[in-house]
């Protein structure tokens, strides 16, 4: 449904109208005029799409179904019901309601975003991709055990004798063997 | 105001995505292998990355077959492989990055428990603690024609992962399966 262009007063309700979709088509056609011949206008529309862009990307990432919407939609309604300040006051009463909401959604996108658990990626192994992985490990202990018994001696002659820390000595027994470890 | 709330979101965003990687890489016993990537400019024949939930599916894979190894997959973060073919013209570069790389890891306190520079072998095994706690082992190993990196992430005991990897025979390190295993 397209809003009553009458109150839309301010480029902001006008661009968070077109990107809701309820701007009629003159005024969308108007709104881009402006915003091709406007550095102004146009920045101001690149931030709104971006800030729509990155909450609504919420939902396809780490919020639950549609929060992120209702978030930006509590905020939509949340603005449209203020009732507007005297004219003097109004543009700056808007923009510290637009910032308050836009600092609201921040908290939230954040407290939704960053203590959250991430996507667990565990399904989207396949059981040939976990045998690959293990199979993998293998060779990597594998490496550790050679890379051991290649050094052993040299291990046993020189750099175990006095040069390292017990537990370093005690844990490399098993690398290098224990027939390279006896110091 | 707008610029700076909308900035906020973004590094909220992109820290999220970023936060496990960054959870890995504040182990004190990760190294981050792409500084030695960068050095080779190539891609390497074996790249391994087991870490996070695959894992832990590993490990639980593995729980019923090898319980010695899953105990000791279950108390590991990551374990990384990186080998390269190299160029006889190139040897000699090879061998001052893989030393280069080594300085860097005792710089950063990582315990030097071997070197060895012999026979065309170039090899180093270096071990972090934390507290009394082994949390990373790294081995770096250049020799004619190859160049291999390992690190093993987590509370690892080297003489399990030596005792494990020596069931399994890889017939020297030079012949490891070389399948281009990116993950």
């Amino acid at each position: 449904m397209l809003r009553n262009e009458m109150k839309l007063d301010t480029l902001d309700d006008r661009i968070n109208a077109y990107l809701d979709g309820e701007l009629a088509q003159p005024s969308v056609e108007n709104l881009l005029r402006e915003a091709d011949s406007n550095p102004a206008v146009r920045a101001e529309l690149d931030r709104a799409k971006s800030l729509r862009w990155t909450l609504r990307s919420l939902d396809d990432s780490i919020a639950p179904p549609d929060l992120a919407e209702s978030v930006l939609g509590e905020a939509r309604r949340t603005s449209h019901q203020i009732e507007r300040p005297p004219v003097a006051r109004a543009a700056r009463g808007r923009r510290l309601v637009s910032s308050l909401a836009a600092a609201a959604m921040i908290v939230i996108a954040i407290l939704l975003v960053v203590p959250g658990p991430a996507p667990d990626p565990a399904e989207t192994y396949t059981e040939q991709e976990v045998a690959q992985a293990l199979e993998d490990i293998y060779t990597a202990f594998a490496i550790v055990s050679q890379v051991g018994e290649r050094t052993g001696r040299i291990v046993r002659d020189e750099a175990l004798m006095g040069r390292t820390i017990e537990p370093v000595r005690n844990a490399l027994k098993g690398v290098v063997g224990p027939q390279d470890t006896q110091l | 105001m707008k610029r700076f709330t909308l900035l906020l979101v973004i590094c909220g965003l992109a820290f999220a995505s970023s936060a496990s990687a960054q959870d890995l890489g504040r182990e004190a016993g990760f190294v981050d292998l792409a500084s030695i990537e960068r050095s080779f400019g190539a891609a390497p024949k074996i790249e391994v990355n087991v870490r996070g939930s695959l894992l832990r599916l590993v490990t639980e894979a593995s729980r019923r077959e090898d319980p010695g190894l899953a105990d000791v997959l279950s108390r590991l973060k990551a374990v990384q492989v990186r080998t390269w073919e190299i160029d006889a013209s190139r040897q000699a570069d090879v061998e001052r990055h893989a030393n280069d790389f080594s300085q860097r890891l005792a710089r950063g306190g990582w315990d030097t428990v071997v070197r060895v520079r012999e026979d065309g072998q170039n090899i180093g095994v270096f071990l972090r603690e934390t507290g009394n706690l082994i949390s990373g082992l790294t081995i770096v190993l250049v020799e004619a024609g190859e160049a291999t990196f390992v690190n093993i992430v987590g509370d690892i005991d080297p003489s399990e992962v030596g005792m494990i990897g020596q069931r399994f025979n890889i017939d020297g390190i030079s012949n490891i399966p070389a399948g281009q295993r990116r993950r």
